[in-house]
């Protein structure tokens, strides 16, 4: 059986982390969702520094959802790093915020982000987002190998 | 005599005009204008000097006293002085006896105008005809006390009691006359220019104040999005977790508590419909494009497509005039001002009447007038501006869903376009709001035809 692929989740509102969270516990992913609460943890993680070295412990995602609005480093900021690193410059980023300004729209997609969705407001929409995320990121789409060796 | 008196008019009509020329060209704080008039005086006083009145050889008599008085008065230091020198210095040249009594009365003149003017507050356009013939009085008293006192005696004294008398009888009525020619010249320039100063003044603060506006415009819609953004956050939890609750756990829920959480879920869509709304009103204007001619007719078919077939138009009968004209806007916020009455429309209705909407416009001018019209319950005059305003219900959530924040951005979203927008209603009577806004630009005849037939429906 094909290995787990695992996603990692940037968000700071614990109450988003949950629902998104219990949203894909329901939609029974067997996959596994890293979570990390600011855009410096989120570099940590992909360049694997600090607290993340062990590639063991702490996996490459296959799949990252971002939120723009981080404390510190913004979720832009993160997305822009990501794609100039020519290790990480091909794993899939979904933009996963509430803001639906075109600003934000613009700048997302001017940086290479991969998809872009607003969150929803009822659980049910969360579901749809779970699933349509597993039905496609996680199953249609091919992934690009990071490093090419 | 006569034809150098001539001469001597001519020329003082000539300073005027050319001094309204130069004084157009003051500014306060520049020092050239005052130069140049400087010159046209002395100019003036020279070119008099050449038409002179011939009293004996070397002893001439002409209008240089009124132009000097002038001068003084008129162009305080600066132009009198230069106009004096000028003046001075070519009395000088032409030498001969009364030489020293025409240079005396050069400067006695001159000095005599720049008193007046200090007299008068420096606002020389304040003198009257009789303060004229003070100053001219004054100036020739001056002058001919510089022949006494100047000419060789006994010549000054026989100077005077021959010439007193033409002098003091006709040189005080030339300077009224050449004062109030340059009175009112310079009446008229002070007047404009004041005019000028205030219009400025009045422009200045005009944009301050819509600069200012402008601001606190920004700020406050900067806020209502910021603060509708981070409204979003935790009712998000709310409905979520409590969506959660009543899907996952429903069947241990007991019959209150799943109505209590149906109520929370409820309120929560309706909080987001608020804070919909409000980003929808704060967003308004941000993202607007070059405003184009917009067909009413597919537009209105296209809303009431959407909106016309769902729940809140059940049991009505929408009537839309065909061949709506053709309008000067922005194609979103046209479809959020239309979609917003037409909803309105078809929401508050009246207990047994049959509930009609109409949709219809007209030409009026330059401007076309959209009505969106029904027989439902009516407005009280007294509500007819407040309704306009943000957050301004006059229903209670439960009679009928709204937010309060529709015409908001239909008022908004009309000024944006240039355009007005009213409401003529009674309460029972039903409603009429009523939107103008530029009209739209047709190629061809095609325009005409178009007025004629929304006027024929229009009646």
């Amino acid at each position: 059986m094909k290995k787990r692929a695992v996603i990692l989740l940037v968000e700071d509102n614990r109450m988003d982390i949950e629902i998104t969270l219990d949203a894909f516990r329901e939609v029974k992913l067997e996959n596994e969702i890293r979570t990390v609460k600011t855009g410096e943890e989120a570099l940590d993680y992909l360049l694997g520094r600090g607290n993340f070295t062990d590639r063991e412990s702490h996996p490459l995602p296959d799949l990252m959802l971002l939120d723009l609005k981080l404390p510190g480093i913004s979720g832009l900021d993160v997305l822009k790093t990501l794609k100039q690193t020519p290790v990480l410059k091909r794993l899939p980023v979904i933009i996963l915020t509430s803001s639906q300004e075109e600003s934000d729209r613009v700048a997302g997609y001017d940086h290479g982000v991969n998809s872009y969705l607003v969150k929803p407001i009822s659980f049910s929409g969360f579901l749809d987002v779970a699933k349509n995320i597993c039905d496609y990121w996680l199953s249609l789409n091919v992934n690009a190998p990071l490093i090419k060796l | 005599m006569y034809v150098s008196l001539i001469q001597n008019a001519a020329l003082l009509v000539a300073l005027c005009t050319f001094y309204s020329l130069i004084s157009r060209l003051r500014r306060d704080g520049e020092v050239w204008p005052r130069i140049l008039a400087g010159l046209l005086f002395g100019g003036v006083a020279v070119a008099g000097m050449n038409m002179p009145f011939h009293y004996a050889p070397g002893i001439i008599y002409d209008g240089r006293s009124i132009v000097l008085s002038m001068a003084g008065l008129f162009g305080g230091w600066s132009t009198g002085g230069i106009a004096a020198l000028m003046a001075a210095l070519y009395r000088v040249h032409l030498g001969g006896p009364g030489m020293w009594a025409g240079l005396a009365t050069v400067l006695g003149c001159t000095i005599t105008g720049r008193i007046f003017r200090r007299a008068f507050g420096d606002r020389p356009e304040r003198l009257g005809i009789l303060s004229f013939y003070g100053l001219g009085i004054s100036a020739h008293i001056v002058m001919l006390v510089c022949q006494l006192l100047v000419q060789p005696w006994p010549t000054g004294i026989a100077v005077i009691s021959r010439i007193w008398m033409p002098v003091m009888m006709v040189f005080p009525v030339a300077t009224v006359l050449m004062g109030v020619l340059l009175g009112n010249e310079e009446s008229r320039i002070v007047a404009e220019r004041s005019l000028r100063d205030l219009t400025t003044e009045l422009e200045q603060r005009v944009g301050q104040r819509t600069a200012e506006l402008e601001g606190a415009n920004e700020v406050l819609e900067a806020f209502a999005y910021s603060v509708s953004h981070d409204l979003r956050e935790p009712l998000r939890a709310i409905s979520g977790f409590a969506e959660i609750i009543a899907r996952r756990h429903r069947d241990s829920l007991n019959e209150e508590a799943r109505h209590y959480f149906d109520n929370i879920l409820e309120a929560s869509s309706r909080m987001d419909e608020l804070i919909t709304n409000l980003l929808a009103y704060s967003r308004l204007g941000k993202e607007v494009s070059p405003l184009k001619t917009i067909a009413l007719s597919p537009l209105v078919a296209e809303i009431l497509s959407e909106s016309g077939s769902g729940q809140i138009a059940r049991d009505a009968e929408i009537v839309v005039q065909p061949d709506l004209p053709v309008v000067t806007g922005n194609r979103t916020l046209l479809r959020q001002i239309l979609s917003n009455l037409i909803e309105n429309a078809l929401k508050y209705r009246r207990g047994g009447v049959s509930h009609r909407v109409e949709i219809g416009a007209a030409m009026e001018g330059s401007r076309v007038v959209v009505r969106v019209s029904d027989n439902g319950i009516g407005i009280a005059t007294e509500h007819h501006d407040r309704i306009f305003n943000i957050f301004q219900r006059l229903h209670s959530p439960d009679d009928s869903a709204g937010t309060g924040i529709g015409l908001a951005i239909v008022k908004k979203a009309v000024e944006l376009m240039g355009g007005t927008v009213g409401v003529e209603s009674r309460p029972g009577e039903g409603s009429v709001f009523w939107v103008k806004l530029p009209a739209g630009v047709i190629a061809g005849n095609e325009g005409g035809h178009d007025e004629k037939k929304s006027r024929y429906f229009a009646r």
